[in-house]
């Protein structure tokens, strides 16, 4: 078996593993991102779209 | 010994891109910031900020650095939350919606239009040197600028030739070698010349007939500048503890560290207007005309060894993605091709003087590439993603669309290009359309592609084609 193969093969069963371990119940993912960080982040878009606009008016 | 490095590469290229899980993460928000911060920095950063300072007043473009920088990334980033979820990079997901061989037609296309910023770096390198010389009175013939960047082009791959470890010893010494540097240019800046002069900073009229065209330029510069980040936006958040934090860290590092070397590199450009007449972006310049010729001589050292460890770390950031798309190549052979795309650019040489024109140009293919993954994550894929099927595990096809490509995603970025030249010509600088320019090309072109690509997956034939991973051919779906 040619080294490609062989790492592709490697690679191969190194993601299903990964993969089934991600599907297990007891698989646990970093703390999601939520609506409480959604809000922080709509209120900074809107500060720096403001300040942008605003950067338009100064002469 | 060769062998071992070709190994060493594709174990890199290959077994670094499986999924990082949970328990495997490294970074905290902090570590993922600072590593994020020295990502963003480059020499390059003081040619930005020099152009800005050509097209805006000092205020503006502080907010444009900032705001500007800052809008762009918190709403082009946010799919980096997958990257922590999945512990995934994004070319991964964008499988999803280029197909494989679509993926790596992006690849290409994205290091044609990217690398040209090591063409920038190597012009920096050769005025730094110059300059230097004339301080010291010796004056270099007319062939030296070029000999110069290609010499930094040559020692940068030299570099990127013998691999990982030195690559890994080059990255160590360059982050804290730029902050030195930027530090030096901020205190010289600011001492050397008036507050006042640099804070009420207005640029000479550059022939605009509507004064806000500039200004909206200056923001597409910002827009475009932070965008050119969207392929590698993935490597650092998929080892991140949390979504937050990985996201988070993205838009600090360069909205805020990144941008903070941008305002720098303007302050000098002010700075030496103010004094000599001649707006310069090159700090080894700076330095000797406003300070002492011995800060200007180490300055040489730092700005000579940022440029080539900049060039040495594209060469094998660049070298190591192509080997992860062309399996087969070898990645030494790989990053000499790139060397000899970049030689030519220094051929050319008139990258520097095409800057605006080449930002402009490359946002037009970035903008709808981040627009489609944002989509795809949030709209059309709904966060869910076949990863078997995105890995190309056997018998998971779900992402070979027609032969490999996903025609409906590359339409999607023909017509985001498209956009963004129908408003604006990057090369000459005309406005095409008042209105619309308004949003900026970039912004015109996220926000016009994003909404192509949401109405074509409502179009039932084109949502079946996109959506094979849910159509019930039974992928598992993470």
């Amino acid at each position: 078996m040619s080294k490609s193969n062989e790492y592709d093969k490697k690679l191969a069963e190194e993601i299903e593993k990964r993969i089934s371990e991600m599907e297990s119940d007891d698989c646990e993912f970093p703390k999601k991102f939520g609506k409480r960080d959604y809000i922080v982040l709509a209120a900074v878009c809107a500060v720096c779209l403001i300040l942008v606009i605003a950067g338009g008016f100064i002469r | 010994m060769k062998g071992n490095v070709n190994e060493q590469i594709e174990k890199e290229a290959l077994f670094g891109i499986v999924p990082v899980l949970n328990r495997e993460k490294l970074y905290g928000f902090l570590d993922a910031v600072l590593i994020l911060s020295g990502y963003c920095i480059a020499t390059w950063s003081y040619t930005q900020g020099s152009y800005l300072a050509t097209l805006v007043g000092f205020k503006q473009l502080l907010i444009g650095a900032f705001a500007g920088a800052i809008l762009m990334l918190a709403i082009y980033q946010l799919p980096v939350i997958l990257s922590v979820r999945y512990g995934i990079d994004i070319w991964i997901w964008l499988k999803a919606v280029f197909g494989h061989n679509g993926v790596m037609l992006m690849t290409v296309v994205i290091i044609l239009i990217n690398y040209p910023w090591y063409a920038v770096c190597a012009d920096l390198f050769a005025s730094s040197m110059g300059n230097l010389a004339a301080l010291f009175g010796v004056t270099l013939p007319d062939f030296a600028p070029l000999v110069l960047r290609l010499l930094c082009v040559a020692i940068g791959t030299a570099i990127a030739y013998k691999g990982i470890g030195a690559i890994t010893h080059t990255t160590r010494i360059l982050v804290p070698l730029l902050l030195a540097l930027g530090a030096v240019v901020v205190i010289v800046g600011f001492t050397k010349v008036p507050f006042d002069v640099i804070w009420n900073y207005r640029p000479a009229d550059i022939g605009y007939t509507d004064s806000i065209i500039p200004y909206i330029i200056s923001i597409e510069a910002n827009f475009a500048f932070v965008i050119t980040l969207v392929g590698g936006m993935g490597e650092v958040p998929r080892l991140a503890k949390k979504e937050t934090a990985g996201f988070w860290a993205g838009v600090i590092g360069q909205g805020v560290s990144g941008s903070f070397f941008v305002v720098v590199g303007a302050v000098m450009a002010i700075a030496m207007q103010y004094v000599t007449g001649e707006m310069i972006d090159d700090p080894t310049l700076m330095l000797a005309t406003l300070s002492v010729p011995a800060l200007a001589l180490s300055s040489l050292l730092l700005v000579a060894f940022a440029n080539i460890g900049t060039q040495a770390v594209g060469s094998y950031i660049y070298g190591v993605m192509l080997k992860s798309s062309f399996r087969r190549a070898n990645y030494r052979t790989l990053i000499i091709v790139l060397a000899v795309y970049a030689a030519l650019l220094c051929v050319w040489g008139k990258i520097v003087e095409y800057f605006g024109s080449f930002l402009t140009i490359s946002a037009c293919v970035y903008a709808p590439l981040a627009a489609l993954l944002f989509t795809d994550f949030f709209f059309v894929r709904k966060q869910k993603l076949d990863m078997r099927s995105a890995f190309g595990l056997e018998g998971h096809n779900a992402y070979n669309y027609t032969h490999g490509i996903n025609w409906v995603g590359l339409f999607c970025v023909a017509a985001g290009v498209a956009m963004s030249l129908l408003i604006y010509d990057p090369v000459k600088g005309e406005v095409h359309n008042m209105t619309l320019f308004r949003l900026t090309p970039t912004g015109f072109s996220f926000l016009g592609t994003g909404l192509l690509y949401l109405l074509l997956s409502f179009v039932p034939p084109v949502r079946k084609y996109i959506l094979a991973d849910q159509t019930g051919s039974g992928e598992s779906r993470c």
